[in-house]
């Protein structure tokens, strides 16, 4: 697996776990923006663009189905529920 | 979503099965309610039937006797047969009032002989009413004043013979000289004979109704409950098993970064990752502790491991990892220790969790900076520790559940604060289990103040 600089967003709101994850995929050489509740990643959203977004979907102020559904309606993202 | 349709399949069996219930309830009421009063009404009949052909008889013989007499005067006054002397004897005797027409010994036997030959064994009044002077002439075997006026009003016996349905006219034959009479019975206690073989048979349905309608009221009471609390259990498990895979995955992620070569070399980040595992360790443990939590308060005969205890230092211990969450967020726990005398009797480990949860508690409905005390007092029943917090406090309607099981009042679609529902009824469980007790004094936005007692020793040690 080598993510060759591609850009990822990762909202998750555990930060624990948002760490780790984060860690593993730089590992993997990938460009990661770690957001930590939906309202953040949304903003993050709207600044750039990325190849891939990673969202939780319970999450405090806005959860990652309503984000997806932003995304969604803007650009053709690939989409990951978990 | 397939639970969800047998969720919602079985909550229609449940509504069509108590429909039919209540249905078939209902038509078994009706059909004997229809059978009592049909039953009623037949008594009712057979006896109006009896009592109209009885009295018949009595006018039947009363009007007869009057007819012999009559022929026997006359037969006294001319021995030869003439027809106009016949006719004006008869006229004369028709007319007289109709109380010199009757013998009241002969009505008195006669009626009576005749209704218990009908069976009828009942008290009874009767009157005989003239309706030429319209007053009764005879009442129970003895003649009445007649009156000086008419249309007199009627009261007591008088009017109920009037309304009385048992009415039989006496010397029809004597209408055209005005001198008709009836006789009328009146029954004070035929109300009673008319139940009398029904009352004890439909005070029985009556009972067995009501006990079928209280159990079935019961048992649907029951159903709804359980099924309620099945469907908050099972939240509470898919809470639950998301809540487990958070840590699971953390950790899975971490000792597979801490394997590749690249991490391996760097001190720094090895000691992250450890640092991270433990902590992902210790909420897990957490977790567990939650759920036997709940299986204690479900299972309700747990045993406590009683012993002499310094509430102040389990509190000083709980406070100091409170501090740590409340500091994350600007907070601040503070302690003011006033008790004199702190030793109570009672289990570490739930004392301990005790005061956990409601600082949890403090800390999670604090959406700002935390700021909470925690203080104790000396009190008659024994150490008295308070709670407060200044977070988002509850409603009178909220404070009411929240020693509920699986009741969480702060739930939304954002899962801003975590739970299930679960500490407080842990919490006034285990009070009450060490003879304590649980107070909440709270106001929606300005915060909450939870207040326990413990006493210093436990007297009863039942159930202990
Ligand atoms: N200090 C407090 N201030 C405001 N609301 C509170 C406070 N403590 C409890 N509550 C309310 O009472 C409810 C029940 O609390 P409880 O501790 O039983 O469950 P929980 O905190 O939601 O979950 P957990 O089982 O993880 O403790 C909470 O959901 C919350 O709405
Ligand atoms: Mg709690």
């Amino acid at each position: 697996m080598n993510g060759n600089n591609q850009k990822i967003l990762l909202v998750e709101d555990d930060q624990n776990f948002g760490d780790v994850l984060r860690s593993y995929l730089e590992m993997h050489d990938y460009i990661v923006t770690l957001a930590t509740d939906g309202s953040i990643g949304s903003d993050f959203l709207r600044k750039s663009k990325y190849d891939l977004c990673i969202f939780d979907v319970m999450m405090p102020k806005k959860d990652g189905f309503t984000l997806a559904k932003e995304l969604r309606e803007k650009t053709r993202t690939h989409l990951l529920y978990f | 979503m397939k639970n969800l349709v047998q969720n919602l399949l079985s909550r229609n069996t449940i509504l069509i099965v108590a429909l039919l219930m209540s249905l078939s309830l209902l038509g078994i009421i009706g059909i004997q309610v229809y059978w009592i009063i049909f039953q009623v009404e037949l008594n009712e009949k057979t006896l109006d039937n009896n009592v109209l052909s009885a009295m018949r008889s009595v006018a039947e013989a009363v009007e007869k006797k009057e007819e012999d007499c009559a022929k026997q005067d006359q037969a006294l006054i001319t021995k030869t047969y003439d027809r106009l002397v016949e006719q004006t004897l008869y006229t004369a005797s028709a007319k007289r009032a109709i109380d010199e027409k009757i013998n009241l010994q002969h009505l008195d036997n006669i009626l009576r002989q005749q209704l218990l030959e009908h069976n009828i064994n009942l008290d009874y009044n009767y009157g005989v009413f003239d309706q030429n002077f319209d007053y009764y002439a005879i009442v129970d075997n003895q003649y009445q004043v007649k009156p000086n006026t008419k249309n007199l009003v009627h009261t007591g016996i008088f009017k109920k013979l009037d309304v009385s349905k048992y009415q039989v006219k006496l010397f029809e034959r004597h209408a055209d000289y005005g001198t008709m009479g009836e006789l009328r019975v009146y029954f004070p206690n035929k109300f009673k004979l008319i139940w009398s073989n029904v009352w004890k048979s439909a005070i029985a349905s009556g009972i067995f109704t009501a006990i079928i309608l209280f159990c079935f009221v019961y048992t649907l009471v029951v159903i709804v409950r359980q099924k309620k609390l099945s469907e908050m259990k099972n939240d509470f498990i898919n809470n639950m098993t998301h809540e487990f895979k958070t840590p699971i995955a953390t950790i899975s992620l971490a000792t597979d970064s801490i394997k590749s070569p690249t991490i391996i070399e760097n001190k720094d980040k090895i000691n992250r990752f450890l640092n991270i595992i433990k902590q992902e360790n210790k909420r897990m443990l957490s977790q567990v502790e939650k759920v036997l939590q709940m299986a204690l308060i479900e299972k309700q005969d747990f045993k406590l491991n009683l012993e002499k205890l310094s509430l102040h230092d389990i509190i000083l211990q709980a406070v100091e990892y409170a501090n740590l969450q409340a500091e994350q967020k600007g907070g601040v726990v503070c302690v003011d220790l006033g008790a004199i005398d702190d030793t109570i009797e009672g289990d570490q480990t739930h004392i301990s969790n005790i005061i956990h949860n409601l600082l949890d508690n403090a800390n999670k409905y604090s959406p700002e900076k935390p700021n909470i005390t925690v203080s104790t007092a000396q009190t008659y029943q024994g150490v008295k520790v308070s709670i407060k917090d200044e977070g988002i406090g509850m409603t009178k309607e909220q404070k009411k559940h929240i020693f509920e099981k699986f009741y969480r009042a702060h739930t939304g679609n954002l899962h801003d604060v975590k739970g299930f529902g679960l500490g407080l009824s842990y919490v006034k469980t285990m009070v009450l289990a060490h003879r304590g007790d649980i107070q909440v004094i709270s106001e929606l936005g300005k915060g909450s103040t939870f207040i326990i007692t413990f006493p210093h020793k436990i007297l009863d040690k039942n159930n202990v």
